[in-house]
């Protein structure tokens, strides 16, 4: 939906929303002591440092000696979690019976998602549950769902073809995706 | 090595003779191994001449030949030693691009780029400067025909392009690679490019370490009639990319020792900054990225929401909530250094 005229009630709760965000995550930044625990935590899934930046920058000759440590903050994902109930849309069932009717066939059959249903990025209810972006439902903990469940189309194509992967790694059969209803 | 021809009168140093000597052959020598022709094309070439005066077959007037090797020959011991140590600073600085090049393309290609742009910095720092123009440069006007995409001789590039062709794809792995006609070999070549390098200046560049940061007090103290006029200031080094592939997608399963092939076209937008010395990379949506862009060009916060919010799909509610969490996330991340209030444009 086009929005071509926003009143100046919307504009104020869309700043207010985004004001209040700020504040939160300004509160909850990764500065302090606490906030470092916790972004340690965070990284536990992340892909293994290689090395201090901060010993092996050094000045002048030497930027193609040193390895960057980096993270993606926004790759927590684990593919495995698709290989998890419940899932996130049609055709991303694991097994005979695990679809939302119960009445599939065979893995990649049910009919729709069997996860919590919801409508926006980070009201995901669990670790595998959240929607959309590059990984949908591999997100690795409540609240890091990119978008709603069940998918839209294109993150369903992302995940469907994610989770074909992930059987065929184990070797399992997948049944053919049913018609988007 | 020999006595040196003669130097003309007016480059002669009135002081030591034998330092003066010796700061003309380091000259040379700085001349011959690292011009990008080669030793023999180095020795011709005028910034050589200009200290010492002799061609490459005189070359024996300033080196000796060795038990087994010309004098050519042992001078391109330097030669060759000089690009193997550039090559393998490219080699660090994109890692990922050489993954998905191959080894023997990278190296070729790494090659070319340091003829067409020589090291000119005392720091390799500044060694891949121009490599993404490079790149760009040299991209071939056309798609390459699916037919040329195997692993040929060199010969069947087109010759302007320095841009290797595509490895072929082993059997089994066929059916999982993007369409022909709408996947660009050399685009994701580029755009892999771009986020490498994002990722190499934003760790050697100035960051947020050591300065203040968002203070939720001053937040807190102002008035909800100046939360539209605030002004958001990154920290430094932050980037925001847009690509035409998933690249950092593909980086990160890269850093993950996945093998990662070539994914499909797919726009994709990604942050790359600096916390606590650790380089970071955040993907955003299309929406994100350009609320972002239009925050970090200096748009007052609520100007910036007015103008994007309205031709986004989708309803009001959606995006208030959508904000909110995007904001707590963002300065979570550290990705504001600091606020400014001023006027609403």
């Amino acid at each position: 939906m086009k929005k071509s005229h926003v009143t100046r009630r919307d504009f104020n709760k869309l700043t207010m929303a985004a004001f209040g965000g700020l504040v939160t995550g300004t509160v909850a930044g990764c500065g302090g002591p606490a906030a470092e625990q916790g972004q340690q935590a965070e990284q536990g899934g992340a892909p293994p440092a290689e090395g201090q930046a901060s010993a092996e920058s050094g000045a002048g000759e030497g930027s193609g000696e040193h390895e960057h440590q980096h993270e993606d903050e926004t790759a927590m994902a684990d593919s495995n979690l698709l290989l998890e109930e419940p899932h996130v849309c049609r055709g991303l069932n694991t097994c005979k019976g695990k679809g939302a009717s119960g009445d599939n066939e065979c893995a990649g059959q049910g009919t729709c998602a069997t996860a919590e249903h919801h409508g926006c990025q980070g009201q995901n209810a669990c670790k595998g549950q959240g929607g959309c972006g590059e990984a949908p439902g591999q997100n690795a903990c409540k609240g890091q769902g990119n978008c709603a469940v069940p998918l839209m189309e294109d993150a369903w194509t992302k995940a469907r073809a994610q989770l074909e992967k992930a059987m065929a790694a184990q070797n399992k059969q997948l049944g053919p995706a049913p018609p988007k209803s | 090595m020999n006595a040196l021809p003669e130097e003309s009168p007016d480059r002669q140093s009135p002081g030591d003779e034998h330092q003066s000597s010796l700061d003309r052959v380091q000259r040379w020598m700085q001349a011959v191994i690292t011009h990008p022709g080669g030793v023999a094309a180095g020795v011709a070439s005028p910034s050589a001449r200009e200290e010492i005066d002799v061609d490459p077959q005189q070359i024996d007037q300033v080196i000796l030949p060795g038990p087994a090797q010309s004098p050519l020959e042992r001078l391109a011991v330097y030669g060759n030693a000089y690009y193997a140590r550039l090559l393998g600073v490219l080699r660090d600085l994109f890692p990922a691009l050489r993954h998905a090049l191959g080894d023997e393309a990278f190296d070729a290609f790494g090659v070319q780029y340091l003829q067409r742009y020589p090291s000119q910095s005392y720091t390799l720092g500044h060694l891949a400067d121009h490599f993404v123009q490079f790149l760009q440069e040299t991209r071939p006007a056309d798609p390459v025909p699916p037919t040329e995409r195997t692993l040929p001789a060199d010969d069947t590039l087109p010759p302007e392009s320095a841009i290797p062709a595509r490895p072929a794809p082993r059997a089994a792995e066929t059916d999982d690679r993007p369409s022909e006609q709408t996947a660009s070999w050399p685009d994701f070549l580029i755009d892999l490019a771009r986020l490498e390098w994002a990722i190499d200046q934003v760790f050697d560049g100035p960051g947020p370490e050591g300065q203040p940061t968002l203070d939720p007090e001053q937040l807190r103290a102002l008035a909800p009639d100046d939360w539209p006029r605030v002004r958001l200031e990154p920290v430094a080094g932050l980037r925001l990319l847009e690509l035409a592939y998933p690249v950092n997608d593909y980086y990160t399963a890269f850093r993950r020792g996945l093998s990662p092939e070539m994914p499909g076209p797919a726009r994709s937008f990604v942050a790359v900054y600096r916390r606590d010395y650790i380089v970071r990379r955040f993907a955003l949506s299309p929406q994100q990225y350009e609320l972002l862009e239009r925050l970090f060009d200096g748009q007052p916060l609520g100007q910036a929401i007015a103008q994007c919010v309205p031709h986004w799909p989708g309803d009001l509610d959606h995006w208030a909530q959508a904000l909110q969490n995007w904001f707590q996330r963002w300065a979570k991340q550290g990705f504001f250094q600091r606020i400014a209030v001023g006027s609403d444009t």
